[in-house]
């Protein structure tokens, strides 16, 4: 009796396993369309025909998540796509599976010496991606959403989140009725509140000068639960327009929103189709556009080294309406195209820290 | 004037419910097998495949009571998993726990690639209805937390009338008490105490798996990676704190889910957002510190 039960036991830990290896196979083969395997790195560039000279060729390494993300590495990914296609130069992408790997993946490929540019994204790979610049000086790396500076060959492309902000609460300011707009955050941080709340603000006090912004907190990054009853509450206290800045966790302003009537703002992608009646629009980072631009810069040889800000005049963000069934007054769109020319021009300034938004404010009132 | 603080009030309310029913299915989830002397440290990971599987079933079918089903059924294989690793194979409890909240959270994640390709969030997907009093509506503060009433609020009532029954008015209640509280004395008197144990590890994953559904096939209609956030692990010290007795885990949750609520409502105010964001946790290891009640205490009482 108990044997029979032990081996049934046993048997259906067997199937367990072999369910979970098997989806665990169809998961990483179905997000990695165009990897190749980490040691042939050096040798795929096999066509490279035996002119005289070589092509510019151009490698990344993803961050951990690999494509299929839905964000950083597929929008990264884009920017690659796009310049296979458009200036025709063979690009080599590696999915590492852990951070252990990175390492060897940045010095395998500044070593074979064949790439003009080699990429790393996001803050994960940082310190291999110095270590393989120390080592190898005449390469140069580009590193996505970073802010290592003080390297001659690393470019780290800093992408402007509060310019991103600032147009999401000018759209807010445009939408409140009840003078009080709201915020959905995670984690509370210095660098939430100056690069996130503070543009926010002087965006929405931009068109609304008497605006009143509240935000609280769901405590998480991925507490999509949370985030709705943060929204919730943030409705009740008269917020009618919240953005949600949130992550994973900011997902739950879209329920919350459905339920209560509320309009909200997404951010980070395009999240338009979770409530299309009540999204006005979603902010958004273009990392493949400015991966893009890298690449172009780079071949051009006018790419510098050190920070390279990404903000609304290099593309690097913006906003959409696509998918939104809010419907958008052209005299807003066209304001909001107006407010991006003057950020652009510098004439209206994105504050950046809590110290600088009464006087950003103030500029901006009269700009 | 009054009306606002009236409002204010079943705001409070309605969101302390909604905080309340996901924490006390977890809380009953690990007093049923902690009274079998299981510890079911893999409580979180077990929420989260429910979760899952619950947004997965409503997907393929369109149902999301179908989508709920799949969730227990796949939530309670986990649990069967767990009982083996502990019961049968012995491994360390809080080891297994780790282990299978550990391979849950890569799994939903690896699940979200294959079945919508990203490793965020999954598609929305049908949830499942609220049920409307309108005649409630005119109510004040009752007609806030109960006009719109989820169906999972009104099971777990239920079931919280239900295993108070079990626990203590039946046999195999009795037996289980006896199994967590001396299980070789539980042997000589015949009782087959693995099989007691399987038996209330399977039934935590039933609940286990209510309150992950809840989290998303009713509360957003969506699932996100690591979307039950340590709610498991709350729920264990919930009914650490009620005893592992129903009426414990209902006041418990209930205590959780107001401070909780009453925090989301109090940020903002000047003081500090993190000071705030603790008071949940700190009061209930208060409250933990100075209950009298110990769990050996309350289950010689009560048998």
């Amino acid at each position: 009796m108990k044997k029979s039960g032990m081996k049934k036991t046993i048997a259906l830990f067997m199937v367990l396993l072999v369910l979970m290896s098997v989806l665990g196979a169809c998961g990483s083969s179905a997000g990695a369309p165009n990897s190749t395997g980490q040691s042939s790195a050096g040798q795929t560039g096999g066509p490279a025909a035996g002119g005289s000279e070589d092509p510019f060729k151009v490698a990344i390494v993803l961050a951990l998540g690999g494509l299929g993300d839905g964000s950083y590495n597929d929008s990264v990914y884009e920017g690659f796509v796009r310049a296979e296609n458009e200036l025709g130069i063979p690009v080599q992408v590696v999915e590492p599976s852990e951070v252990a790997e990175m390492q060897g993946h940045f010095v395998e490929l500044a070593r074979s010496g064949e790439y003009g540019l080699i990429f790393g994204v996001g803050y994960e790979c940082e310190e291999y991606v110095v270590a393989a610049a120390e080592q190898f000086p005449d390469q140069k790396f580009v590193i996505m959403d970073s802010t290592v500076s003080d390297h001659d060959n690393i470019t780290s492309v800093q992408i402007s989140g509060p310019q991103m902000c600032f147009l999401c609460g000018a759209i807010a300011g445009m939408y409140s009725k009840n003078n009080m707009a709201g915020i959905v955050m995670g984690i509370a941080s210095p660098s939430m509140t100056n690069r996130g709340i503070v543009p926010y603000t002087a965006g929405a006090r931009l068109i609304n000068p008497d605006i009143e912004i509240r935000v609280k907190y769901s405590g998480s990054w991925s507490d999509s639960s949370a985030g709705k009853e943060i929204a919730l509450a943030l409705n009740q206290e008269g917020c009618d327009v919240i953005m949600s800045y949130a992550g994973g966790s900011g997902l739950g302003a879209f329920p919350a929103a459905l339920e209560k009537g509320f309009y909200v703002i997404g951010t980070g992608g395009n999240q338009n189709s979770f409530a299309p009646d009540l999204t006005i629009a979603s902010g958004l980072f273009f990392y493949g556009n400015l991966a893009y631009i890298c690449i172009q810069e780079a071949m051009a040889g006018t790419l510098q080294s050190g920070l390279k800000d990404a903000g609304l005049a290099e593309g690097g963000v913006g906003y959409t309406t696509d998918g939104s069934n809010v419907p958008m007054d052209p005299a807003n769109a066209e304001r909001l195209e107006r407010i991006t020319q003057q950020i652009i021009d510098g004439s209206v300034i994105v504050p950046e820290s809590e110290s600088d938004l009464d006087a950003a404010i103030a500029n901006n009132a009269n700009a | 004037m009054n009306e606002q603080i009236l409002q204010q009030v079943g705001s409070l309310l309605a969101g302390t419910i909604r905080v309340f029913t996901p924490i006390t299915f977890a809380a009953i989830a690990s007093s049923f097998s902690a009274r079998a002397g299981v510890v079911n440290m893999a409580l979180d990971g077990i929420m989260l495949i429910g979760a899952f599987f619950a947004v997965f079933g409503s997907f393929l079918t369109g149902s999301a009571w179908l989508g709920l089903a799949l969730g227990i059924f796949a939530s309670v294989l986990i649990a069967l998993f767990f009982a083996a690793l502990t019961i049968t194979f012995r491994c360390d409890q809080a080891l297994a726990g780790l282990g299978i909240n550990l391979l849950a959270k890569a799994l939903t994640i690896v699940l979200l690639q294959a079945v919508w390709n990203t490793k965020g969030k999954s598609a929305i997907v049908n949830g499942i209805e609220m049920i409307r009093l309108d005649a409630l509506k005119s109510v004040p503060l009752l007609g806030d937390m109960f006009s719109e009433t989820s169906p999972l609020l009104i099971i777990l009532l239920l079931s919280l009338i239900c295993v108070y029954i079990l626990f203590f008015k039946t046999v195999f209640g009795m037996r289980m008490q006896v199994t967590g509280e001396n299980p070789a004395a539980a042997r000589s008197l015949g009782i087959k105490v693995e099989r007691a144990q399987y038996l209330c590890v399977m039934i935590s994953g039933v609940f286990a798996a209510l309150g992950g559904a809840y989290l998303s096939i009713c509360d957003v209609n969506v699932f996100s990676r690591d979307m039950v956030a340590g709610r498991g692990f709350i729920g264990m010290a919930v009914s650490l704190f009620g005893a592992n007795h129903p009426i414990g885990c209902l006041l418990g949750g209930l205590l959780f889910g107001f401070t909780q609520s009453l925090q989301y409502r109090l940020q903002g105010i000047g003081i500090p957002n993190q000071l705030i964001q603790m008071m949940p946790y700190v009061l209930t290891l208060v409250a933990l510190v100075f209950s009298k009640r110990d769990t050996s205490a309350l289950t010689e009482n009560q048998l």
